[in-house]
């Protein structure tokens, strides 16, 4: 009888080692990178169930540093849209999924007082209309980063 | 099958009775569970109380309800050091000694860690199954904590898309937590392998990885990551919705830095964490055991290597939000 008492506590005190663990499955495509692009801002929307990040060359990252609306030729910017779902891992916070849309800016002169845009979709589509679209990337400011000492 | 010899049963019996006068004598040093005063209860709905009671309250209250056969030496042992050490972490019946503020987000770590069933202790639940917390029961945390979270309205919808670009002042030395890990501005030219939002604190984040966790992301070598690799998240306040329906980020709150040192940093599993706040960049943490706490909550991903937001082809079919 006490043998079997101390076999019944061994499943007892052994399960205190498992855990679950389900293994995610990695979506590194879902990381967008385009060399010489940098950050400009975030943004997400609850009702489209999309979260957004603006990047741009460094022409575009100092005119939405800038206060002045103008543009100048040789700006480019990137909308990127990715889905957004729940977070896995925790009840509590959304997190972006796949790549849905990729929204491209070029000012190509600015000579008048009205700048010549490019603007495509290379990525995914987009149903609002473009000059919407260029609307509200331009009506982005640079996010506020600290800044460390060297 | 060989019957046992009279001499091997006579031996089986001598170490029989030998072992059950050892389990005796444990009686002995069985420790005694008190239980102090409940000072300042868990006072909420009583459809969530209820699930405390019968999940948590033996462990993470001072109205344990120890059951006969866990006051039987050794399993009295376990049994007293987890219920020491569950209310030492968390404890309904001081509840009030928390903040506000402690308290819900407490709450949002224990839907999460029931959520995934860290809580109860799944040696607890093999042995105690009323414990058990059900899929309906977890909903109804969920929804508990949800509410108690809702934003207030805000008062205007005016399309809010700037955010402050000048950065406030900065620290006038490079800031650095108790743990020796300072503060960089390199993460700035790394790629973003994450965007998030959470809706149990008002914020906003972008998770940048430096070239050594992107390669560990492709290669799917994140169990454990390898050293080098770092994550830094950068997290701002969010402003009000916009009649786009459009969530930007407003200030700066704080940016939280993962090091991977699997040597240096073994006690917090690999990962040396650092958090910085306000432009000021204030350090966390009065002593070193503050990453401690990081590591513990970040064990929730543990499938992930202890990171949380990463690139997944998982789709958890809901989105959770509130309005
Ligand atoms: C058998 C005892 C036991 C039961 C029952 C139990 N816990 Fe725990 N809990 C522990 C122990 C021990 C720890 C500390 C060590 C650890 O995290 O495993 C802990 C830690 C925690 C923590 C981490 C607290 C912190 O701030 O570090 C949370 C949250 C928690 N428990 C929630 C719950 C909830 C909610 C329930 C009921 C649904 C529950 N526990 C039931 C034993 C228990
Ligand atoms: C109560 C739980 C909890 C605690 C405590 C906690 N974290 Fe996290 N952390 C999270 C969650 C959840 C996420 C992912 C969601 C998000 O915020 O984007 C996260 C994300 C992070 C990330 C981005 C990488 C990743 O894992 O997704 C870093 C870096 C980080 N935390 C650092 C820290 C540091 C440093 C501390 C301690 C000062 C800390 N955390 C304490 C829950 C926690």
């Amino acid at each position: 009888m006490t043998i079997r008492t101390i076999l019944l506590l061994v499943p007892f005190i052994a399960l205190q080692a498992c855990g679950s663990s389900d293994r995610p499955v990695l979506a590194p495509e879902a990381i967008y990178a385009e060399p010489g692009m940098s950050i400009i801002t975030t943004l997400f929307n609850d009702s489209a169930q999309t979260t957004s990040v603006l990047y741009g060359n460094a022409l575009a990252v100092a005119s939405a540093q800038d206060t002045a609306s103008s543009h100048r030729s040789g700006e480019q910017y990137r909308l990127v849209t990715w889905r957004q779902k729940g977070n896995p891992l925790w009840f509590g916070g959304n997190i972006n999924d796949s790549i849905q849309a990729v929204e491209r800016i070029m000012v190509l002169d600015d000579h008048d007082s009205e700048p010549a845009i490019r603007y495509d979709v290379p990525v995914g589509t987009v149903t609002d209309k473009p000059g919407d679209r260029i609307k509200l990337i331009f009506g982005l400011k640079g996010l506020e980063f600290p800044v460390g000492l060297e | 099958m060989k019957r046992a010899t009279p001499s091997r049963s006579r031996t089986l019996l001598l170490a029989g009775s030998l072992v059950a006068v050892t389990l005796l004598l444990l009686q002995f040093t069985s420790p005694e569970i008190s239980n102090p005063p409940v000072t300042g209860p868990f006072a909420g709905p009583d459809s969530v109380t209820t699930i405390f009671q019968h999940a948590c309250y033996d462990c993470h209250s001072n109205e344990s309800n120890i059951r006969w056969y866990d006051k039987i030496a050794p399993v009295s042992w376990k049994v007293a050091a987890d219920v020491a050490e569950a209310r030492e972490h968390l404890n309904f019946s001081e509840w009030d000694s928390l903040s506000r503020g402690e308290q819900v987000s407490k709450l949002w770590y224990i839907v999460n860690m029931v959520d995934q069933g860290r809580m109860p202790l799944p040696s607890y639940t093999a042995v105690h199954p009323s414990a058990r917390v059900t899929d309906d029961e977890i909903n109804t945390l969920k929804r508990y904590v949800t509410a108690l979270t809702s934003p207030p309205k805000p008062a205007t919808t005016t399309p809010a898309t700037h955010a402050t670009s000048s950065p406030a002042a900065s620290p006038r030395t490079t800031p650095t937590s108790i743990n020796g890990i300072a503060y960089f501005d390199d993460y700035k030219n790394w790629k973003v392998i994450a965007t998030t939002n959470r809706f149990d604190n008002g914020t906003m984040r972008l998770i940048y990885g430096n070239d050594i966790a992107v390669k560990a992301l492709e290669k799917n070598t994140i169990n454990p990551w390898p050293d080098g690799a770092k994550i830094v998240k950068v997290v701002w306040d969010k402003q009000p919705v916009d009649s786009l329906g459009n969530v930007h980020a407003g200030k700066f709150s704080n940016a939280q830095f993962m090091i991977r040192d699997s040597k240096k940093f073994r006690e917090t599993g690999g990962w040396g964490f650092a958090r910085f706040s306000t432009p000021q960049l204030i350090p966390y943490g009065k002593a070193i055991t503050f990453a401690v706490e990081c590591y513990e909550c970040h064990k929730l991903a543990s499938s992930n290597g202890l990171v949380f937001d990463i690139p997944t082809k998982e789709r958890s079919g809901l989105q959770y939000s509130i309005r």
